[in-house]
């Protein structure tokens, strides 16, 4: 079955995962901009950060055939230091009208603190002014719920954000109906330990049905598997489930999502079964 | 919701059960390790968690799942933006 990743961070994987995920049907993904690891010292950082996922990635991928998009952003985690966060918001412009571009992301709350909370606004400013769509990453472990219900009455404080062109991403158990009822569109991220693990998610879509919902690795420099979606796949399977639900949740539903941008320019493969 | 299909006819196949038996003697090993290595669960607020857990676990109720979610999670603050001050579109540009 062909699917699409809708989250993986591809600058932190090797060549070789590119061959394997291609080998497991991935015929394209998207690349949030993220935290490195470690904080960046200035913008040039950032704008170097960029051209690696609007050129290079996008020409590493294609070699496997997978088409590759990207989402520009200064992650959570960084946003914490306001002035160079007002630096590289002032220098995404210049991106966004790439080719593979599909909007700002991977925006959202770290500690959920204010500084984080100002970046986040302006974000979303940003991306009204330029009619971009939203990635939406939500926090770890305990601060999970408090931080995806203060992204949640952010974007709905505003009646210009279009809720069907903003991902939350990284929902569990607890903060996915919020989500979902709000009119969002929800990623489950599956991670070994944290977030959520192939069955779990299976669960997910058992209870709440496969409308707006997709999966992903998330496959990054850390603690991943970029395999993940691969493995919700065959948990699915296993339990039965008829392979129109499955390619709906893996593979139309990353289609229907990402062409509300403009960046998104996907050729399907001829033979999508 | 038309899409979603049933699990499994049986509602806790063998292989289902099999896997939380593991799941539960995993549990209980890592508290033994825990317990040898000198942790002592009432004096630790992570021990009231756990224990907390287990009693949703041994309950008959729905979502267990989440309802351990919202256990471990931090408590949402519904007055955050008076708190930090914060209002739409103050900030940017400006």
């Amino acid at each position: 079955m062909y699917y699409i990743d809708p989250h993986i961070h591809m600058v932190s994987r090797t060549t070789d995962d590119y061959e394997t995920l291609a080998r497991m049907g991935c015929v394209g993904m998207s690349e949030p901009a993220f935290w490195a690891g470690f904080d960046r010292g200035s913008v040039d950082s950032f704008r170097d950060y960029f051209r690696q996922l609007t050129d290079f990635e996008r020409r590493r991928a294609a070699q496997f055939g997978i088409q590759h998009f990207t989402w520009l952003c200064i992650n959570a985690k960084e946003a914490e230091n306001v002035s160079l966060s007002r630096e590289v918001l002032a220098i995404i412009p210049e991106f966004l009208g790439l080719p593979g571009v599909l909007g700002i992301g991977e925006i959202g709350l770290n500690k959920n603190t204010r500084n984080e909370a100002t970046v986040f606004l302006e974000h979303l400013e940003l991306a009204v002014q330029h009619q971009q769509q939203i990635l939406v990453h939500t926090p770890h472990l305990d601060d999970k719920y408090a931080g995806t219900r203060m992204i949640l009455d952010m974007l709905c404080d505003d009646r210009r954000i279009e809720r069907h062109r903003v991902l939350i991403d990284h929902v569990e158990e607890h903060t996915i109906r919020p989500a979902l009822e709000q009119g969002f569109w929800a990623g489950m991220t599956l991670y070994p330990l944290t977030k959520c693990t192939p069955a779990r998610a299976a669960d997910m879509i058992e209870i709440y049905g496969p409308e707006r919902l997709m999966v992903n690795s998330a496959g990054d420099w850390g603690p991943s598997k970029p395999t993940a979606v691969p493995d919700f796949i065959m948990e699915m399977r296993r339990r039965g489930h008829p392979e129109s639900l499955i390619r709906r949740v893996v593979y139309d539903n990353p289609v229907r999502f990402f062409r509300q941008s403009a960046g998104f320019q996907f050729h399907a493969p001829d033979d999508t079964p | 919701m038309s899409d979603t299909a049933t699990p499994s006819p049986d509602p806790l196949s063998q292989t289902e059960f099999l896997q939380i038996r593991s799941r539960l003697l995993d549990l209980a090993a890592a508290l033994d390790r825990a317990q040898r290595a000198g942790w002592n669960r009432d004096r630790d607020a992570r021990g009231q968690k756990i224990a907390e857990a287990f009693e949703i676990l041994s309950d008959d109720g729905p979502e267990r799942a989440a309802r351990i979610q919202q256990l471990f999670s931090l408590a949402h603050d519904p007055k955050w933006r008076e708190i930090f001050q914060l209002t739409l579109r103050t900030t940017f540009g400006t």
